[in-house]
């Protein structure tokens, strides 16, 4: 008895020694510190403003043939005529132009969480283009996001438009995920796997609204009466978004690779246009690979090469109403099998200077209606140059020439359009770093 | 924490910090150094090979004072690891632990890329590296406890060199005194300032903008006026302004490493202060 006690005695002291050398390793450090006090400005989230502007010079082949734009398969211009102005989206606008303003805060919300919010500001309207929470201390190397965000699918989907190498994003986004690409309400999960090298993998459950490929809402012909057997909502998750991207330092340089699969519910509803109002119901899928090589001559010297190629495979009922519009004059099997792809080369001389061209083609346009082959363009493409100079960090000139052989009359004519843009772009306030 | 026998992962922003490290940790630790010694120190490629070594490690030192802003936020956030997250236990940033200079009373973006907390350079002074290896000593055996002692006694032998270091160091460099210099960047004023040598003009106009013809015709008269004898040049600026206002003024270029292995011969803590000494003051 007396031996055990004596035993946990020494254990005690033992035990309280290495407190005591713990408390000072700690006290110690502590005592070193000189700037506890950070700068002022501490508990106020990081803002920031981005303004974008720019001259375009448009010009068409059939200066006539303009109003009714499309890039056939893909994207309608279905005369959407609706504020009185002759040209659509498709069309662009002459002159110059408000394009954007982003506006950025974000910060830490405690020890588990960040939180992060983008609004994209045009001249009417003032949408929430990201909200979102990050977790920063799970384990296992998980992360979560929850809110609104864009989704990490490919390599250009999640960046924001000033953090493009060209005004626009290139023709294949455009056409299969519209103006936003894939930016959803809905919940991700990243894991960085334990290898030598990077390797992530993610999954998203999202909501689906993308307009382009997806589409979340039910429909119905407008005069349908209410026991009218239209279209339902789908259910969510309308859209799974998942990929793999990894990292390999060769030849000098740094390569980012990933593949990425978008699959999901599609209500796509045209009801509403005056020429051919229609609506789709089905499945799509997305598949995406993408390829990055950058070579460093210097940290503000390199070369980058940027690849990306998209399939979508569209599978489902496409509703046509009948004239009276209370319900379904015809109802086809509609089957797409598309492709296309972008591929920049863009050249960083130092700081200030920055030029690169850019090619993007849908090169695969398979429509079956009813199983019946249909007869569709497969040969859109658009070609682009650009060459920037960057004052400072946060200002930029850019000027850019396209020449876009994507977009189709209401002939069934190719219409040629070449456009010239100088582009003005600055930032103001903390805008946190960009990743890779 | 970390087992009895596995070594410690640390990641390392800059060489200097990684040599601090490993003079302290010798064979306990395993560590990485994120940048090089020739990079422009606030634009490093955020290559994502170096997630990998983040996702890894046990502790993350880096300089702090925002000299990673630009960089290394989102490499952290890539990382998927609580362990270096800002605020957590294994996330040491050294300008916690240094009184800064150069801490402006107002900032506003047409003072071109200034920072807030004050100048992020203060690797550039010897004297700060003895503060600097006893805050990293502390840390490592605040993760490692059980090697403490070990830990203690490799630092007690670094600062016995290096106080050795200091006073050849602040013997050479007395001479020097009162010299007047020019430089690019506010890159060396924790050196000069320690060793009463006056920097009296940037060749970058604002920090972080480029040189301008304006800009170096004012400093082409205040180098005559001023009788300035030295250009202290960095690795990773252009060369063409600082040979020009040489050539106008009769002042010599001299090229400075900014940090470990900045240029050849400059692999060691050691030599890199040799090199810094050796140049400015001959």
């Amino acid at each position: 008895m007396k031996k055990i006690l004596m035993m946990s005695a020494v254990a005690s002291t033992v035990l309280l020694a290495q407190g005591t050398t713990e408390q000072s390793i700690e006290e110690q450090l502590a005592s070193k510190k000189v700037n506890s006090e950070k700068a002022s400005s501490g508990f106020m989230p990081d803002i920031s403003l981005i303004v974008d502007a720019s001259y375009n010079n448009i010009s068409f082949d059939e200066e006539g043939h303009t109003d009714h734009l499309e890039i056939p398969g893909f994207v309608h211009g279905g005369g959407h005529d609706h504020d009185g102005h002759g040209h659509t989206s498709l069309a662009g606008e002459d002159g110059f132009n408000f394009n954007y303003a982003e506006l950025y805060i974000g910060a830490s919300v405690d020890n588990y969480f960040d939180l992060k919010a983008v609004f994209h500001l045009t001249e009417d309207d003032f949408e929430t283009e990201e909200a979102y929470a990050t977790t920063t201390s799970l384990p296992y190397h998980l992360k979560a996001k929850i809110g609104k965000f864009k989704s990490d699918f490919g390599y250009l989907n999640n960046k924001h438009r000033h953090n493009y190498n060209f005004f626009e994003a290139p023709l294949v986004y455009q056409a299969l995920l519209g103006d936003h690409g894939i930016n959803e309400v809905g919940a991700q999960l990243q894991y960085v796997v334990p290898a030598p090298h990077y390797v992530m993998l993610g999954l998203e459950l999202l909501d689906g609204e993308n307009e382009q490929s997806y589409g979340n809402e039910g429909f119905a012909p407008h005069d349908a009466d209410e026991d009218f057997d239209g279209v339902d909502d789908t259910d969510f998750p309308g859209l799974w978004v998942g990929y793999i991207k990894t990292s390999l330092d060769i030849g000098g340089g740094t390569m980012l690779a990933g593949a990425s699969i978008a699959k999901g519910d599609s209500r796509i509803d045209h009801l509403e246009d005056e020429e051919g109002p229609h609506a789709f119901s089905g499945d799509t899928t997305i598949y995406g690979a993408d390829l990055v090589y950058k070579y460093y001559f210097a940290a503000d010297k390199a070369i980058t090469w940027q690849s990306e190629y998209l399939y979508r495979e569209m599978d489902g009922t496409k509703y046509i109403p009948n004239a009276a519009e209370d319900g379904w004059a015809n109802e086809v099997d509609l089957n797409k099998e598309q492709a296309g792809y972008y591929t920049e080369l863009v050249y960083q001389h130092d700081k200030n200077w920055r030029g690169g061209v850019r090619y993007s083609a849908l090169y695969q346009n398979d429509i079956t209606a009813n199983s019946a082959g249909q007869d569709m363009p497969d040969d859109m493409y658009v070609t682009s140059a650009m060459l920037e100079y960057n004052p400072s960090e946060f200002s930029r000139l850019r000027l850019q020439y396209n020449h876009n052989s994507s977009l189709y009359d209401e002939d069934g004519e190719k219409n040629n359009k070449d456009e010239i843009i100088l582009q003005f772009n600055y930032a103001i306030g903390a805008h946190g770093a960009h990743a890779f | 924490m970390t087992s009895l026998f596995a070594k410690i992962e640390i990641a390392a922003a800059y060489p200097y910090i990684g040599e601090l490290t490993k003079t302290i940790a010798k064979d306990k630790a395993n560590v990485v150094v994120l940048s090089r010694g020739d990079w422009d120190p606030h634009f490093v490629v955020p290559k994502p090979s170096l997630v990998s070594k983040l996702r890894n490690a046990d502790l993350l030192i880096l300089n702090g004072a925002s000299l990673e802003i630009g960089w290394l936020p989102p490499l952290i956030e890539s990382a998927h690891n609580a362990n270096i997250q800002k605020g957590a236990n294994g996330y040491l940033e050294l300008s916690d632990y240094v009184k800064l200079k150069d801490i402006p009373g107002e900032v506003d973006r047409s003072m071109g890329h200034v920072h807030e907390e004050g100048n992020p350079h203060f690797a550039l002074d010897p004297h700060n590296m003895i503060p600097l290896a006893e805050v990293i000593m502390l840390t490592l055996a605040l993760h490692d406890k059980a090697n403490y002692s070990y830990y203690k006694k490799n630092f007690e032998t670094f600062k016995t060199f290096w106080k050795k270091k200091l006073r050849s160091y602040d013997a050479k460099m007395k001479k020097c005194k009162g010299m007047k210099v020019v430089q690019y960047h506010e890159l060396f004023n924790y050196f000069l300032i320690h060793y009463g040598i006056e920097s009296i003009d940037n060749l970058e106009p604002i920090p972080g903008i480029k040189p301008n013809s304006k800009h170096a015709l004012k400093l082409i008269n205040e180098i005559k006026d001023e009788n300035v004898k030295l250009i202290l040049q960095d690795v990773y600026h252009e060369h063409k302004t600082s040979k020009f206002i040489a050539q106008k003024t009769g002042a010599k270029v001299v090229e400075l490493p900014h940090d470990v292995g900045a240029i050849k011969g400059t692999q060691t803590l050691e030599k890199f202060f040799d090199t810094l000494v050796g140049r400015v003051c001959n």
